[in-house]
């Protein structure tokens, strides 16, 4: 078997906390962040996860989701202890995201369609804000590789997965994984669009749920080769021990309806980590709560790993944040791995007939050397991440 | 890795006798394009003829917009271009510089012009920049890993490298790597208006091209063989891709400036047109010429070596 891949940092950032710590406390808690959108108004409800410092806000020269990046990235890189990166190790930089990748300024657009005059900050803050490339430019990185990863809600996890292989492959020595995103008005007037936005708090797999939550925020792992990471000093306590990948090949929007795509994903993951379906000590499962993403993934995990492995969404505590939620959820994955728990599965009351999981109503203490993340994405990709204990 | 097969679409035409053909015969003067919503601007592009999107398997796939059609058309002609592989071990890489833009150009238009509660769902679900992955695995039911890479300079060295480590890894056992990017009025503006880009002697383009890769195998079931230069090695031809449409700082300024032919000219300047030199390239090996070497000129992406 090839070197473990261990997670030597973790940094984070949503609605539900600045950092680590505070995320630590509001999930244990069970504690929702969510609230009316605060800087923009919209004909319709639909509450948000939002990042309310100020520090975040855009400026001329950056993108309000590279500050989000950047303070997830700051902190695993400090909490992995590398301030400096060691001399001759190639780092590479694995981003996912959906909104630094698009142009989302309506205001900017308003005068080109209106004719009117229009301000370059928005295409030149743009052009200059591939996310992985920046963060590169960013930490002074001269060379590695750089890559955004725009697989729009699968985004983060995917990016984390590449990581996982551009390490075994040798192309980098260290990798900073993960994914980060904000809420724009242009994803707000979408999701809604696509009729799946919930006028209320979400409830992800309640029997009266009625659509997701848009958040935003960050997640980031350090990731390392375990020699290179003991040879720093470092005693790591996780692991990647698997990813798969596969596509649904069925429909833009919608998930195949038996989850195929999702399975394959998973028995992937399972299969590159030599590890059976038993051996999940909790899932921390995409649960948007939009009714067709949780019941073809609720069905999909009883029927892999059987209804009583522990399954819970934290989309109550950040909301949907689209790519930068693989990252998130990976760290919460890896918290609740470490330390034992999963957090309540906030919003969910009512269980779902058609749904054969019943995911936790609060805290709960779990058991296992490993877990499990799963993404779901539009355009029918599907992602696994197992992490393990060491 | 080798290059099983190569298929592609441009202002010139689809498939690997239309570049050909163009690399002879230079191609049809650009069209103009004329901004719909600021009509005082028109620009020259070379975009690709509406009657190549007429075949059944892209009118099957009616909701699908430009920026999937391009890659849908590129991606049958890379297939039709060789042996089918076993597609439950063909992962996609698809690379772009600017993603589905006119589709989120669109849908932003709408909530401007009718309100944030009346977007198009489908403009929206169609913004997203794995929605040209996500046909081209539709359309051909492959059931692997499909990832999509950004980037307006070195997306396509970025997609080469993702297909290596998953070929490396035994993710897979093929890649179809394409690259993909489309005209549109908003980025048009932009690049008119914007001072964004050197405008020198440019015409914007689009297109989409796809090579079918595996690990390095017989010599006989190849079309060429590509990795990255090696010191020491020496090459018959060097191309240099001119493709690139913004000059910002890359991790790769270093490289050395080559010399050599330069065909970019033939489908015009996208942040993924470095793909249609890799394809140039490996039309130009011949007993003769066993080595070519393709060098992208703005640095953004490593020197690339293509072997008979």
């Amino acid at each position: 078997m090839s070197e473990r891949i261990v997670i030597t940092g973790m940094g984070c950032l949503s609605a539900a906390g600045n950092d680590l710590p505070q995320h630590r406390d509001s999930l244990r808690a069970g504690q929702r962040a969510c609230q009316k959108p605060s800087w923009f108004t919209a004909p319709f409800e639909g509450p948000v996860y939002e990042v309310s410092n100020p520090a975040y806000a855009a400026s001329a020269d950056e993108m309000r989701v590279f500050k989000l990046a950047w303070k997830a990235v700051s902190e695993a890189l400090s909490q992995a202890g590398l301030e400096t990166l060691p001399t001759r190790s190639v780092l590479g930089i694995f981003l996912g995201t959906t909104t630094a990748c698009q142009l989302n300024d309506l205001e900017f657009q308003r005068g080109f369609y209106t004719g009117g005059p229009f301000s370059p900050v928005s295409p030149t803050r743009f052009f200059a804000g591939n996310l992985a490339d920046r963060m590169g430019r960013r930490l002074g990185v001269a060379a590695g590789p750089r890559v955004t990863v725009t697989n729009a809600c699968a985004s983060g996890t995917d990016a984390m997965g590449l990581a996982l292989d551009y390490l075994r492959s040798g192309l980098c020595d260290i990798a900073l994984a993960g994914g980060a995103d904000e809420l724009s008005l242009v994803s707000y007037g979408g999701f809604h669009s696509l009729g799946v936005l919930s006028p209320e708090p979400c409830r992800p797999f309640d029997k009266n749920r009625q659509g997701l939550n848009l958040g935003e925020g960050s997640g980031v792992l350090v990731l390392e080769r375990e020699p290179a990471a003991r040879a720093r000093g470092i005693s790591p306590r996780l692991f990647v021990a698997g990813y798969g990948s596969a596509s649904d090949a069925h429909h833009m929007t919608a998930p195949h309806p038996d989850g195929l795509g999702l399975e394959r994903a998973i028995r992937t993951a399972l299969a590159g980590a030599q590890l059976e379906e038993r051996d999940m000590g909790f899932i921390n499962a995409h649960g948007t709560a939009t009714p067709d993403n949780d019941r073809i993934e609720g069905c999909t995990l009883a029927r892999i790993f059987g209804a009583s492995t522990p399954v819970v969404s934290t989309k109550g505590y950040t909301g949907h944040a689209l790519g930068g939620v693989g990252g998130m959820e990976a760290v919460f994955t890896a918290i609740g791995l470490e330390e034992g728990w999963i957090p309540a599965n906030v919003g969910f009351e009512e269980q779902d007939p058609d749904i054969p999981i019943t995911p936790p109503r609060q805290t709960t203490t779990v058991d296992g050397k490993f877990a499990l993340s799963t993404s779901l994405a539009f355009g029918g990709s599907n992602a696994a991440l197992i992490l393990g204990k060491i | 890795m080798d290059i099983l097969g190569i298929g592609l679409v441009a202002h010139f035409g689809k498939g690997m006798g239309a570049l050909k053909d163009a690399l002879s015969n230079g191609v049809a003067p650009p069209s103009t394009y004329r901004l719909p919503h600021r009509q005082e601007i028109s620009t020259p592009v070379y975009s690709i003829p509406d009657d190549l999107f007429d075949i059944p398997a892209i009118r099957a796939a009616r909701r699908a917009n430009r920026f999937g059609k391009m890659a849908m058309l590129a991606a049958a002609d890379c297939l039709e271009s060789s042996l089918p592989p076993p597609l439950d071990r063909v992962g996609i890489v698809l690379a772009t510089g600017l993603g589905p833009h006119a589709s989120n150009m669109e849908f932003s238009g709408g909530l401007i012009q009718y309100g944030l509660d009346q977007g198009s769902p489908t403009h929206f679900s169609h913004s997203v920049h794995n929605s040209a992955a996500a046909y081209v695995s539709n359309m051909l039911k492959t059931h692997g890993p499909a990832t999509t890479i950004t980037h307006f300079q070195s997306a396509v060295g970025q997609a080469l490298q993702v297909a290596k480590a998953w070929l490396d890894s035994g993710r897979v056992d093929y890649v179809l790597l394409g690259a993909v990017d489309e005209i549109g009025e908003l980025m048009l503006y932009i690049f008119h208006e914007g001072q964004l880009i050197d405008k020198t002697d440019r015409i914007p383009g689009e297109g989409s091209a796809f090579l079918l890769l595996s690990r390095s195998g017989p010599a006989s079931s190849r079309l060429a063989s590509i990795q990255p230069m090696r010191s020491g090695v020496e090459a018959d031809l060097c191309l240099v891709d001119d493709s690139s449409i913004i000059p910002l700082p890359t991790p790769h300024q270093t490289q050395a400036v080559a010399t050599g032919a330069s065909y970019s000219h033939l489908w015009g300047k996208m942040p993924t047109g470095y793909i249609f030199s890799l394809a140039c390239a490996a039309l130009k090996l011949t007993p003769e010429v066993q080595k070519v070497l393709c060098v992208d000129k703005s640095s953004a992406i490593p020197a690339m070596l293509l072997e008979r």
